[in-house]
């Protein structure tokens, strides 16, 4: 049992900090890497990674008799990254196979600095714990350079070649699949090796896998098969032998067919039959589907299975699914165009939207979309306008009108973005009725909310009069239509918003403002930050978002007598400016007597720094305060000069890991 | 996605650590990420180091912890949950405390109480087996973070989830109902029970504290990072009767932790011990 915990070793190693307490603080730092406590080994291996040279770390992982010693040097020199990749590199080479083994392992999980040579001649090792352990790394660098030697390790041992083949599923080459698909089906990889082709997604493969689909020897291996071939139809295109294997299978529907085991893996994921509503709906805990659902559905749509569609489409009714089955619809469309019919008028309500959501909106066609519009299922309605939008027919608008003035929120939302997408003439006059003196506020907003989306000039008048008037939802909408209102009018509108009592509708109109963007905008917000209220806070965000540098001056002459928060704002908003010439405002910022204020400053300092400012930014990486070092890093990953490189290997073993890992990065963008 | 840089990322959590304890760094990042996202553009930042300076140094800074802490507290409980604990209490605890408590009532802590279902659950347990009856009076305190959950367990109506671990019998031997399709436990089982809104992660101080026998605090500090446990154990210890027991969730362990408590085995599950100094 430890007898220290996190919080006291931190403070012993606080206490040890001047230069004659070096020996002790690492002898201290070694000894709690031995720590049973998780925490405060946790904190160890920071600070080890930190004080400890590589050199002194690496026999503590060959230190046979603490595998908890070994693990958490280890782990230091992980955490070291590239500061310590030449000295794990050249352990590789050492007689302990152990050690060489170990400093592969390290090498796989420092991802930047690592050059294949070291691990690819560790291959030619005698020892397999060796070799497989620089076969799994290569296979986590994904180095690309090692193609060619683990495929031929692939048949050399058993457990080198599954460990082989997991490598080039992760690197992901198609350089691999001559070899990965020469395994034969009563190989001991031959399943990790049709994983591999599955992770590799090559077109390529499909001549040689879809006659194994129907080939009695492969018959063990048929789940990894449909997952391989899944895999590469993402990227494939239909073809005659696609279309066969579709026709086989509807010939077949045995027990023990492929048909059959599709049909299976669709309706586990489903949790009902063929036909009819679901009975027992789990849809709900798995709407994106499982990775077998998945590969079960890119066969169904590619080798366009009729009679199973309809386990497949339902999935297009959830966005998870649609996420995966919307793209292989696109490439893969004859089945559902086909279908489409029986798909429309199938008893389940997911079947019916998730088919309008799938098949092109021209196909479908306004007709049937206007009359889905009627459907009993929100879903499908849903589906049916969002499809109207796309086909964007004029002669839809009268249907989707209904829609608009329905009392479903999310169609009514949908309704409106989908008017919004109609040609300008007939929408102005379909409109017109909604937006009459004397409509009920419903109607005016549901109007209105068409029409934040698109100008409508013959409208123009009465939403600036909407929007100049009362308050209350009406106004907020009017002023969010008048934003696409070109010209003075509407703009003086929003002005005139500014000064709302209600301090959400000033930020509104501040947001729509800057929405439009335009030189008078900038003007009036300038002349705002001499007005000290509530409001100035966003405008000093919102002159940011413009990106107008004449706004600078103003704000460095407003910072010394901004409120707290407003000067941090005021960096950020110097920063996202980019105006070089407030490099000298923000240089004196980092001498603030407030931590805060130098964080934004430095923040700001390293999105708009040059190289003349590499011995601030210097002075910064060697601060005490972590923020101002992870700005540094930042600031030199941004600059990329080469003579930074040093300071950013030592920011890489950083106590902390922001900073650590802030320079890792950097350093993996340098020169 | 919200947009923020690794420093970003690391201010802001840190902060939430130092206010309430609790820990987001790691994957849990990605948690808190999605429950920040839709308070991010009602108040229209663009930013985490935006929102963390928000929460630093804006005039409305103490309103914006106050709805983080409801995004951020974890609300899972329901009624009986790991019930293990209950049994140690009633079976092992408090015979072995009882001697020692010379005419004052038993006092428990029930920590981030969520919405009353634990303390609730241990009062149910403590009046069902008669202890009051046998001479021996108890009370139980019971605070948590956020005060909708405060309101949420004085209130004590419940529904759906809160009953998973109730059959029918027993949630209607044990609770009303309330006319709204949901259910009121009944006053026997509340009026031990005290509630009041506590932040774990400050010093303990002003009014709902007290001296306790037993602590419970289950899965909360899962949530906290090392520093923060530190703490938060030793506050408790600082809570505890010499000799009292805190409870812990099942992934929770002192193991290792410091020499401040002894593990004590019980049928299923494990409690610590306050150890008494030597005089």
């Amino acid at each position: 049992m430890t007898t220290r915990t996190p919080s006291q070793l931190a403070a012993q190693l606080a206490g040890l900090d001047r230069p004659e307490d070096e020996a002790a603080r690492q002898e201290l730092i070694i000894g709690a890497l031995g720590d049973r406590s998780t925490p405060v080994r946790d904190l160890a291996v920071a600070w080890a990674a930190r004080c400890l040279e590589p050199a002194r770390l690496v026999p503590l992982v060959a230190d046979e008799a603490d595998s908890i010693l070994r693990n958490a040097a280890l782990a230091a020199l992980e955490r070291q990254g590239p500061y310590a990749v030449s000295q794990v590199e050249s352990l590789t080479t050492t007689a302990d196979a152990d050690l060489a083994m170990f400093a592969c392992q390290v090498l796989g999980s420092i991802a930047h600095g690592s050059n294949p040579e070291p691990l690819l001649a560790a291959l030619a090792r005698p020892e397999v714990n060796v070799v497989q352990a620089a076969i799994e790394a290569l296979g986590r660098l994904r180095m690309r350079e090692a193609v060619p030697t683990l495929a031929a390790l692939l048949t050399r041992d058993p457990w080198l070649g599954l460990a082989a083949a997991d490598s080039l599923g992760s690197i992901g080459d198609a350089g691999a699949v001559p070899a990965l698909v020469s395994i034969p089906p009563d190989s001991l990889i031959a399943s990790p090796a049709l994983d591999a082709l599955r992770r590799i997604g090559s077109p390529s493969v499909l001549r040689a896998l879809l006659p194994r689909l129907t080939d009695p020897a492969w018959l063990p291996h048929r789940a990894a098969l449909v997952e391989a071939v899944s895999g590469a139809l993402a990227a494939g295109e239909p073809s005659d032998e696609l279309t066969a294997l579709g026709a086989a299978m509807e010939r077949d529907h045995s027990v023990g067919g492929l048909w059959h085991l599709l049909s299976d893996w669709l309706a586990d994921g489903v949790g009902d039959s063929l036909e009819g509503p679901p009975e027992r709906d789990d849809r709900a805990q798995r709407r994106g589907g499982s990775p077998t659902v998945q590969a079960a559905g890119a066969m169904v749509l590619a080798a366009q299975v009729s009679s199973l569609l309809p386990l497949v489409v339902r999935w297009g009714a959830t966005r998870e699914g649609l996420s995966w089955l919307g793209p292989l619809a696109e490439r893969y469309p004859s089945g559902i165009e086909a279908a489409l019919d029986r798909l429309l008028a199938h008893p389940d309500h997911e079947v019916r939207a998730g088919a309008l959501r799938l098949a092109p909106p021209r196909t479908v066609g306004r007709e049937r979309l206007v009359g889905a519009l009627r459907d009993g299922a929100s879903e499908v309605r849903l589906a049916a306008i969002n499809a109207l939008a796309v086909l964007a027919d004029p002669a839809a608008i009268e249907a989707l009108l209904g829609s608009l003035g329905g009392e479903v929120a999310a169609e009514s939302s949908a309704a409106a973005r989908a008017l919004a997408r109609m040609p300008a003439a007939p929408l102005d006059a379909a409109l017109h009725p909604w937006l009459e003196v004397g409509e009920p506020e419903a109607r005016l907003a549901a109007a209105l909310t068409v029409m934040a989306d698109v100008y409508l000039e013959g409208l123009a008048p009465r939403v600036v009069e909407l929007a100049g008037g009362t308050a209350g939802t009406v106004r907020r909408l009017a002023l969010r239509a008048a934003a696409k209102i070109p010209g003075s009018r509407a703009e003086v509108v929003l002005i005139r918003a500014l000064a709302d009592r209600d301090p959400s509708v000033q930020v509104e109109a501040l947001e729509l403002l800057v929405g439009r963007g335009n030189e008078r905008v900038v003007t009036t917000f300038i002349a705002l930050l001499s007005v000290a209220d509530s409001l100035r806070y966003h405008v000093i965000r919102a002159l940011g978002r413009l990106g107008d540098r004449r706004a600078a001056p103003a704000l460095e002459a407003l910072f010394s007598s901004a409120a707290f928060h407003e000067q941090l704002e005021i960096c950020g908003t110097l920063g996202r400016l980019r105006a070089a010439n407030c490099r000298a405002f923000l240089v004196d910022a980092l001498a603030s007597t407030q931590d805060e204020v130098r964080h934004a400053a430095a923040q700001a300092l390293m999105d708009v720094a040059e190289p003349e400012d590499i011995e601030v930014i210097r002075k910064l990486a060697a601060d005490q305060d972590w923020v101002l070092r992870s700005e540094a890093a930042r600031g030199f990953g941004r600059l990329g000069l080469a003579e930074a490189r040093p300071v950013l290997l030592d920011l890489a073993r950083d106590i902390e890991p922001a900073v650590a890992r802030t320079a890792r990065a950097a350093l993996a963008g340098h020169p | 996605m919200i947009a923020g840089t690794e420093a970003d990322w690391k201010l802001l959590t840190d902060l939430i650590e130092e206010r309430f304890g609790l820990s987001f760094g790691g994957a849990r990042r990605e948690i808190l990420e999605g429950r920040l996202q839709s308070r991010l553009d009602a108040l229209r930042l663009d930013g985490v180091r935006t929102y963390y300076h928000y929460l630093l140094a804006h005039p409305c800074r103490e309103v914006e912890f106050g709805e983080l802490t409801r995004r951020i507290t974890n609300n899972e409980t329901y009624f009986f949950r790991e019930t293990a604990h209950f049994d140690a209490i009633l079976q092992q605890v408090i015979p072995e405390i009882r001697p020692r408590l010379e005419g004052r009532p038993l006092r428990i802590l029930s920590a981030a109480c969520s919405s009353g279902e634990e303390p609730y659950s241990l009062s149910i347990r403590l009046t069902d087996a008669g202890l009051e009856f046998s001479g021996c009076r108890w009370e139980i305190d019971a605070c948590d973070l956020n005060p909708a959950r405060v309101e949420q367990a004085r209130a004590a109506v419940y529904d759906g989830l809160s009953f998973r671990a109730l059959d029918e019998g027993l949630r209607t031997r044990l609770f009303e109902p309330n006319g709204d399709g949901r259910f009121r436990l009944k006053e026997r089982y509340r009026r031990a029970v005290r509630f009041f809104q506590a932040n774990l992660a400050a010093p303990f101080s002003g009014a709902g504290w007290g001296q306790y026998d037993v602590v419970l605090c289950r899965n909360l500090l899962i949530y906290f990072g090392p520093a923060s446990f530190d703490r938060l154990i030793g506050r408790f210890g600082e809570l505890l009767f010499p000799g009292g027991y805190l409870f812990l969730g099942h992934a929770e362990s002192l193991i290792d932790r410091g020499p401040g408590f002894a593990p004590v085995h019980f049928p299923g599950t494990m409690g610590y011990r306050r150890v008494v100094e030597a005089a």
